[in-house]
């Protein structure tokens, strides 16, 4: 599968169908969900991709720096 | 039913403290109203009614030593007492016995309070109302038909019917708050920070605390003074004249539309504000969709990390719910989480600036009275990408927020009231809540059929 496609999924651009959905769950280490937890997830994560969308918009690179790493001042 | 299961902190440690009511008369008489109300509302999961009584009698041993001295109280199962097991309400931790008391555990035994035992809970603070878990779920005692709503469900449970005075709870996106309001009690999540987490079985690293459930804003206030070493009991007369009020109309009545039951309720107790000598304007905080998605997705994000080795190895010994919603957070990346970090801060620095023109901020805590067992939205997954929580915001940014009963829907489930503080602002926040409480006739109430 192209990568770009995972990234199009992530990204919330296009949504992820049942099978699509399963593979990825595998792929994450979740193969010990049963179908029926997949399906529900998969509903889950669809109606997530609005409130998804809203904390990936919306900020700019001058909005607020992350914090540094440890052991250095702000 | 002893009239004792009735008697607030306040009351019952003046009577201790006058030699008119003994720790082991209050302990005895509740154990007792606890096992018989047990079988209708499941609220706990572990009485323990030798350590209540031995700690009772150790109470009586001595002259009183504070404003809890003697006085019963109850702990959501996630929060560790030593020698007495702590399942939060999980068959992940079904025999889990902690060595140590969480500190807010031990600064309640040191202040002479008489712990009575453990409270159900949505499982391990997500997951809930559930039927597939090893004990039952809480019951609202204003209709055991309807939930509790949770996390903190058999904490708010038990206050409102009367099983004891006093609670601790936790809320992370809303967890005391919700049950509060709709079991018509006083539920606080605490300035974040201000409570310590030490001996809590967490939820999420970043967004909440234990907080105080209690029938009336008095003896919430001493609670929140034993557990955090505040002094907000000493002001709580300070009344509401002065104090400048904004109101979060969207939060109710605008991008979010709450019940007119609801709005009736939020505006009577606007009305009181007013005559009490509070000044009302418009407040225009960060938009409830963006402050709520912020907040999901940190929960989400911490509450996969912090199971996710049990997800991949054996994820059903969860039950369903609290599966489904840790394992959601899997699918969200880093970037998701690092957004709704920074996201997390302007969203934060907007709300503080609110402050700086009002003292508090004022909303509903809910959309509705208490739903159904057998609604629909109580059994799902994932109700919250229907709609934003109104509870969430402020464990994002970290204000105290208190739930006050202000009133009652058409069925007779009750309403609330939410009032938000700024950072450290318990004080003011609650001697304005006292004040309103006087004033709108549901302090103490009693559900009907728990009298």
């Amino acid at each position: 599968m192209p990568a770009t496609r995972w990234w199009r999924w992530w990204s919330g651009f296009e949504a992820v169908t049942l099978a699509e959905f399963t593979a990825w769950a595998t792929r994450l280490g979740l193969g010990a969900l049963t179908a029926e937890d997949l399906a529900d997830l998969h509903r889950g994560w669809l109606g997530l991709q609005p409130q998804l969308d809203r904390v990936r918009e919306g900020l700019t690179p001058a909005d607020r720096l992350p914090p540094p790493p440890l052991g250095l001042a702000r | 039913m002893s009239d004792l299961g009735w008697l607030g902190a306040a009351e019952g440690a003046r009577r201790i403290a006058a030699g008119r009511l003994t720790a082991q008369a209050w302990t005895e008489a509740l154990l007792a109203r606890c096992a018989a109300l047990q079988p209708g509302l499941a609220a706990w999961i572990t009485l323990d009614a030798a350590g209540a009584m031995a700690a009772a009698r150790s109470a009586d041993a001595v002259a009183s030593i504070g404003p809890l001295h003697g006085v019963p109280f109850g702990l959501k199962d996630c929060i560790d007492a030593a020698g007495l097991r702590g399942t939060g309400h999980s068959r992940l931790h079904l025999h889990r016995v902690p060595g140590a008391d969480a500190l807010v555990t031990a600064r309640l035994r040191a202040a002479g309070a008489v712990l009575l035992g453990k409270q159900a809970m949505y499982e391990l603070s997500y997951g809930g109302p559930s039927f597939d878990l090893p004990f039952p779920p809480a019951r609202n005692p204003w209709d055991p038909d309807r939930i509790p709503g949770g996390s903190s469900s058999g904490s708010a449970a038990a206050v409102a019917s009367g099983q004891g005075p006093l609670t601790v709870g936790t809320d992370a996106g809303g967890s005391v708050r919700q049950p509060a309001a709709y079991c018509g009690v006083v539920g606080l999540k605490p300035t974040l920070g201000l409570v310590p987490k030490t001996g809590v079985l967490p939820m999420t690293f970043t967004m909440g605390e234990p907080g105080p459930v209690a029938r009336n804003v008095e003896d919430c206030a001493l609670l929140l003074d034993a557990i955090a070493g505040t002094a907000t009991t000493a002001t709580l007369g300070a009344g509401v004249a002065g104090a400048r009020i904004g109101v979060l109309r969207s939060f109710f009545a605008g991008e979010v539309v709450a019940k007119p039951e609801v709005v009736a309720a939020v505006e009577r107790c606007l009305s009181i504000l007013a005559a009490l000598g509070a000044s009302l304007t418009e407040a225009m905080p960060p938009l409830p969709h963006e402050l709520d998605a912020c907040g999901r997705v940190i929960l989400l994000a911490e509450a996969f990390a912090n199971h996710e080795a049990q997800l991949r190895v054996d994820p059903s010994l969860y039950g369903k719910l609290a599966r489904h919603r840790f394992a959601l957070g899997a699918f969200l990346s880093a970037a998701d989480l690092l957004q709704a970090q920074r996201k997390r801060e302007v969203l934060a620095v907007r709300m503080d600036a609110l402050f700086e023109s009002h003292d508090l901020l004022v909303c509903a805590v809910e959309v509705s009275g208490a739903p159904r067992f057998d609604d629909t939205v109580s059994g799902e997954s994932f109700p919250f990408v229907a709609q934003p929580s109104l509870r969430i915001p402020f464990n994002l940014t970290g204000h105290p927020a208190l739930a006050l009963p202000c009133g009652f829907d058409p069925q007779g489930m009750p309403l609330s009231l939410q009032l938000v503080g700024r950072r450290g602002g318990e004080a003011r926040m609650l001697a304005v809540a006292a004040a309103l409480e006087s004033k709108l006739g549901v302090r103490d109430a009693r559900p009907p059929r728990f009298t």
